[in-house]
């Protein structure tokens, strides 16, 4: 039996255009325009509609398919985690590793006064990023002495009082009490502070903390990460722009200053008095046979950027 | 499978997303490209609408939007929406061209002119589309957008515009009707 005015109608086009997919009828609805000429009219429409739509996105993807990506060679992901390395991979690096860095640092290691004398940095690397001033150490106790290279990007360093790395593209940041992996393309901020400055505009350098990245712009700006690893930003010159862990996205522009919490909640304006300012490394708690010929104290306070003393919380 | 509930809650593009993401933090970075692949085209129409201007642009600012993504990717959440992540990212990149330009026009600009490279039949159903779709408001054209270019579900949209599941409901409904 035809009908040419039925009560369900409206309510089956509301439905259906609600829903993800409008061409999906319900076994009801099919049982029921079997019988509805209204009914099954509204649903060719919207299944009409909807083919139209279809062929619109076809068209969108047909002419807005962008042109080639390429991947940027000094990509933030260049360090994958041991974990995710091939079996054969790991192996191999180990191997060289051993031949490069290992063996001849056992040599100066084994002498009586059990000081490491390292006077040739680790050949491996590109040696793109060298110590200019202080003194920075590896995770393992082995202190790096200026001019040297930093040469793998994955190993954890830690600065002492001052220091300050340079790298091959200008660009030249002062570290206080921190903990961090360079590399050529930025810098991963584990703990302390750093003060950057990137020479010009358009040079590609980024520095990660727990909570953010950042993407740099030609600029001069601060970065302090706590234990907690909240961090907090402070630009005095350029512009950088900051991603938090929540994947949120802001600029920050000279004068600004933000602190992110360890949750990535961002609070736009000065850093906080909560916020640690004082940065005290310290040194043999993890790692006990550290050896260092410069002596390094068991606990220094360094005077901050600006005129703060700076203190490093232990991991 | 899936033993998160943040898994449980992911819709299939998610889950495919997620997977994508976590080669190339392990270090395949070629599989970006995949990602690239899969939501090239929506942003570069994305740009296209936002930023009114010519394809050049769009594609740059696509170019830089996959870039950003690529970068920051170390702080994307697994298990978190890929596309929910990049659209952000899109949305902040056309926010800054948009003030670079200072261009007050850019605040009602005037509707995009379907792209040459179109075959004809699909450029004219696709003029006819874009006419209607500037009947709609900026945010039932965001539901729209993100349903079918994007490819997201009632539910996607929802979470991506922060927006009740209803209201998403309804902007869909409206545009749909303003197409029939």
């Amino acid at each position: 039996m035809n009908r040419t005015s039925c009560s369900q109608t409206s309510r089956m086009m509301e439905r259906l255009l609600e829903s993800d997919d409008p061409r999906k009828l319900t076994q009801a609805d099919r049982d029921h325009i079997e019988t509805c000429v209204d009914c099954r009219t509204a649903a060719a429409r919207v299944a009409a509609t909807e083919a139209g739509l279809g062929e619109f996105v076809e068209g969108i993807r047909l002419a807005e398919s962008p042109g080639r990506f390429k991947l940027p060679t000094d990509s933030p992901v260049a360090m994958p985690e041991v974990s995710a390395i091939p079996a054969f991979l790991l192996v191999g690096a180990f191997a060289l590793v051993l031949i490069l860095t290992v063996l001849p640092f056992l040599r100066p290691a084994r002498t009586e006064t059990g000081v490491t004398p390292i006077s040739t940095p680790a050949q491996s690397g590109s040696g793109d990023v060298r110590i200019a001033l202080g003194t920075i150490m590896r995770a393992d106790g082995w202190v790096v002495p200026p001019g040297s290279p930093i040469t793998s990007s994955s190993e954890l360093f830690r600065c002492y009082g001052n220091a300050r790395l340079q790298f091959s593209n200008g660009t030249s940041i002062s570290l206080q009490g921190a903990k961090f992996q360079a590399f050529p393309g930025g810098l991963v901020l584990k703990q302390g502070q750093i003060e950057v400055a990137v020479p010009k505009k358009g040079l590609v350098f980024s520095v990660t903390t727990p909570v953010i990245v950042l993407g740099i712009r030609g600029t001069h700006f601060i970065v302090r990460v706590a234990e907690s690893g909240e961090t907090a930003v402070s630009v005095s010159e350029g512009e950088i722009s900051v991603t938090t862990v929540r994947n949120e996205e802001y600029p920050l522009r000279a004068g600004n200053s933000a602190t992110v919490s360890a949750q990535g909640a961002w609070v736009f304006g000065p850093i906080g008095a909560g916020f640690p300012s004082t940065f005290t490394p310290e040194i043999g708690s993890q790692n006990p046979e550290v050896r260092s010929p410069t002596s390094a104290p068991s606990s220094i306070s360094v005077t901050g950027i600006g005129s703060r003393s700076e203190t490093l919380l232990d991991e | 499978m899936n033993t998160g509930s943040i898994d449980d809650t992911q819709s299939e593009n998610d889950r495919n997303d997620t997977r994508i993401i976590s080669e190339v933090l392990d270090g395949k970075v070629d599989a970006f490209h995949v990602v690239f692949e899969r939501y090239g085209p929506a942003a570069r129409y994305y740009f296209w609408n936002r930023c009114g201007e010519d394809r050049e642009t769009a594609e740059d600012l696509t170019q830089e939007a996959f870039l950003r993504a690529y970068r920051s990717i170390r702080t994307f959440q697994l298990g978190s929406s890929f596309k929910k992540w990049f659209r952000t990212i899109c949305n902040h990149l056309a926010i800054d061209h948009a003030k670079s330009l200072k261009a007050a026009s850019l605040q009602a600009p005037a509707p995009p002119k379907a792209p040459p490279s179109c075959p004809a039949q699909i450029a004219v159903k696709r003029q006819i589309i874009e006419e209607a779709l500037h009947l709609l408001s900026l945010r039932q054209r965001e539901v729209f957008e993100l349903k079918y270019v994007w490819d997201s579900t009632v539910e996607e949209v929802a979470q991506i515009l922060g927006l009740p599941v209803g209201t998403v409901k309804t902007d869909l409904s409206q545009a749909r009707k303003r197409l029939m």
